[in-house]
């Protein structure tokens, strides 16, 4: 969905929301956490990364999130080096 | 100068005591350093996010700023120095959560700082009458 940065005249476009907007719902975010990995957990108990997180509603219990593929679509596809 | 700790800071809302129906409502959110040091803040989103919210006198909340709202969740370091003060402005058009006109009467605003805390830097809250048509 298109989501509006609060506060600014930027629209991104095609992102992911995920999380609650009931009261009382659990924290998932905070300050800081924009610019970490979202992934997403299989059956298999692996793991694949489904964007960056950049935002949240104020109570911090909904993320908003680009997915990869879009950030692939921009930049590039990503390439996984070792430490 | 040693900086203070994170709720020290003076924060409070201005708005105007009384308003005709349907005029759009300036707010002034203040976050001041009363302290004679160095004041390091550190606060949720770019632009900084806060939150008011306008309820009746009996409670019942008809407006929130940040209702529905994304912000970044960027952690943001500001830091004031001894009596300054960082200003967040916005504009309440009168209407409530779900975009109709609420009624005149008497309300309460309230200002909230969001910070890298989990509570808000809440401000006093302070009166709002909205003038009806027959009374301007």
């Amino acid at each position: 969905m298109n989501v509006n940065v609060d506060g600014t005249a930027i629209t991104q476009l095609c992102q992911t929301l995920v999380g609650s907007e009931t009261p009382g719902s659990q924290v998932i975010v905070g300050a800081g956490d924009s610019g970490s990995p979202v992934f997403l957990l299989n059956c298999d108990q692996t793991a694949q990364l489904a964007g960056t997180l950049w935002g949240g509603n104020a109570e911090g219990t909904l993320i908003a999130f680009s997915p990869l593929k879009n950030i692939q679509g921009e930049l590039g596809d990503l390439r996984v080096v070792g430490p | 100068m040693t900086p203070a700790s994170v709720d020290s800071p003076t924060v409070t809302l201005e708005v105007p005591s009384e308003v005709p129906a349907g005029a759009p409502v300036p707010l002034t959110l203040r976050v001041t350093n009363p302290t004679d040091r160095l004041l390091t803040l550190y606060l949720r989103g770019r632009p900084v996010a806060f939150d008011v919210v306008v309820a009746q006198t009996d409670g019942t909340v008809v407006w929130r700023r940040l209702a529905g709202a994304v912000i970044t969740m960027v952690l943001q370091v500001r830091t004031l120095a001894p009596g300054e003060t960082l200003e967040l402005k916005d504009t309440w058009k009168q209407t409530t959560k779900t975009g109709t006109r609420v009624r005149p009467g008497e309300y309460l605003v309230t200002g909230e700082l969001l910070t890298d805390g989990p509570r808000p830097l809440v401000t006093p809250s302070v009166p709002l009458r909205i003038l009806s048509a027959a009374r301007r």
